[in-house]
């Protein structure tokens, strides 16, 4: 959820726009230089996580001058056509935090811009850039914004079982930040935190698909794999699988991946070598797996042997008191990197985003303080620059509660979110794609949701 | 007369190692959009669908690049490992 902000400087423009595509996909906040001189009066004037220094022809005396200005700054990782041993040793002895050389996969500069941002000298720019945005931040855990009761149980989690093998099961509705809380996870692992975290989405792949993905494939298994391919789990290898949605994971898969479970070994899809893994499994649902275990569509064996330590992650209108934090936290996000200066909301504001149901969550709260800060015209964020449907949705449960007061408050949220999801899907032509985007839900969810709320074609007609 | 061939090839030698500079040089400036075309490709294969047949265009593409990219970095040790030679054998 949270955006680092990274500087290209330097480079040539099609290793630039490659370069920002790549990192803006990976959750990064991207700004471009085209000269040195450029990218240290940008440095100047604005804080950067990491600064990605694109060299293209060798100029040691000038650029190591630029190395020594600007690391102290933030950290710079050097990447360049040039695997010059001299002009490594030289980067490095002047500040460089690291130095990659072309042609460079893209998880090597993730790797490297990640590392960039847990060393000392980072956290502590990090921690004047918030300190400036907004002075009463709260405090930020494992990376975590919030401190209700319930996060504090997450971190108290987190501490506890950081370093252990366990398997962790993650419950919680679609939004309310359970990606985060399995990367917060991996990297309180002090062996595993440095080594991969691959994340695959069970829901989002066809049956066909899911299998390669997570076991790989031979050459020659199946049409159209015309190489040998690892798999996530191979990917994984030393670090952390977070397997998301794993209630769609089909039945003959949840054998294969009981067996993963048990003696962490697999076989590639059109192989019969057994491979060897050790990896950390995190499985997250949106789903009641006992339910999916009562109708058949989910293993009993697999799901204790996933939920060895279980993690409930609630929905944003059962930790209201989080509201205030994450509000300040997207501010201070989407300020600086829209270039603004927003100090604070008004009261009126603050007490609609209270009241409101969030069925999307905390994904749907940064949606419209993004939307907010972008909007805004003064340094105080107002109701104009508040969707229509915050007001509406507020209203709509202010109005089932007069209506029965005897429900319970699940039953309660249940309709204005089904209102609202009959509503973006009126908006966008019934398109259930372009709804899960608006809605700030993935599709699987939305599917769901369509399914609970018995929402069908005929419903669609009318 | 002998003194003169030992000019000649000396000069040889230091034509042949500025060839092995020219060649370090213009293999450094093409990993650039090597590894910008092969980033490029990745972000295409995660945008396009599983079973797109794109995909296999862009997978066979990766492979190409990959082989490009190889070949460049035999013909790089061999270019620097010939310009160290010809600067050592050239007259100072």
């Amino acid at each position: 959820m949270s955006k680092n902000r990274i500087l290209i400087a330097n480079g040539d423009k099609l290793s630039q726009k490659s370069l920002y595509e790549m990192l803006c996909r990976n959750g990064y906040g991207v700004d471009i230089t085209r000269s040195l001189p450029e990218a240290i009066a940008r440095l100047n004037e604005t804080a950067y996580n990491a600064v990605i220094m694109d060299i293209h022809e060798i100029d040691n005396a000038e650029f190591l001058k630029t190395v020594n200005k600007v690391s102290s700054k933030s950290p710079i990782i050097i990447l360049t056509s040039y695997g010059n041993i001299e002009f490594a040793v030289n980067s490095i002895k002047m500040g460089a935090f690291d130095y990659l050389v072309k042609p460079v996969e893209d998880k090597k500069i993730i790797s490297s811009i990640e590392r960039a941002l847990t060393t000392p000298a980072v956290n502590a720019m990090d921690k004047e850039i918030l300190k400036k945005a907004v002075p009463a931040r709260e405090e930020n855990r494992h990376g975590l914004v919030g401190d209700s009761q319930a996060m504090k149980d997450i971190h108290s989690i987190i501490g506890r079982i950081a370093n252990s093998r366990a398997t962790v099961l993650m419950c919680g509705e679609s939004g309310t930040g359970k990606r985060l809380i399995a990367h917060a996870l991996h990297k309180a692992d002090k062996k595993r935190g440095i080594k991969s975290f691959i994340e695959i989405s069970c829901g989002g792949l066809p049956r066909e698909i899911i299998e390669s993905e997570l076991f790989g494939h031979t050459k020659g298994a199946f049409t159209g794999a015309i190489n040998d391919r690892k798999g996530r789990f191979e990917l994984a290898d030393g670090g952390t699988i977070l397997l998301d949605d794993i209630d769609c994971l089909p039945l003959d898969l949840q054998v294969k991946l009981l067996r993963v479970l048990q003696h962490k070994e697999f076989e590639r899809v059109g192989d019969n070598r057994t491979i060897k893994v050790d990896v950390r499994i995190i499985a997250s649902t949106n789903q009641d797996l006992e339910k999916a275990i009562a109708e058949k569509r989910f293993r009993e064996d697999l799901y204790y042997r996933l939920n060895v330590i279980s993690m409930h992650i609630p929905p944003l209108r059962e930790r209201k008191d989080d509201i205030c934090s994450l509000v300040e936290h997207f501010i201070a996000i989407y300020a600086r990197e829209n270039h603004k200066e927003i100090n604070s909301i008004s009261k009126d504001v603050f007490a609609v985003l209270v009241n409101y149901s969030w069925p999307g969550n905390v994904r749907q709260l940064e949606n419209i303080i993004e939307r907010a800060v972008i909007l805004d015209t003064d340094d105080i964020i107002g109701k104009e620059d508040l969707p229509d449907i915050i007001f509406n949705g507020t209203a709509c449960v202010n109005a089932n509660l007069g209506a029965d007061i005897m429900s319970s408050l699940k039953d309660v949220l249940q309709e204005p979110e089904k209102v609202y999801i009959l509503r973006v899907l009126d908006e966008v032509g019934w398109n259930k794609k372009k709804a899960a985007v608006k809605l700030g839900v993935n599709r699987t969810t939305l599917y769901n949701k369509l399914r609970k709320y018995n929402i069908t074609a005929s419903v669609e007609k009318d | 007369m002998v003194k003169s061939k030992s000019l000649k090839t000396k000069k040889h030698y230091k034509r042949f190692g500025s060839m092995g500079r020219r060649s370090v040089d213009i293999i450094n400036e093409m990993y650039s959009p090597i590894d910008s075309i092969n980033r490029f490709i990745n972000l295409a294969l995660d945008t396009i669908g599983e079973n797109s047949q794109s995909r296999q265009f862009l997978l066979e593409s990766k492979q190409g690049i990959r082989k490009a990219s190889t070949l460049l970095k035999r013909l790089d040790v061999y270019a620097k490992k010939l310009e160290k030679e010809f600067k050592e054998m050239s007259p100072k």
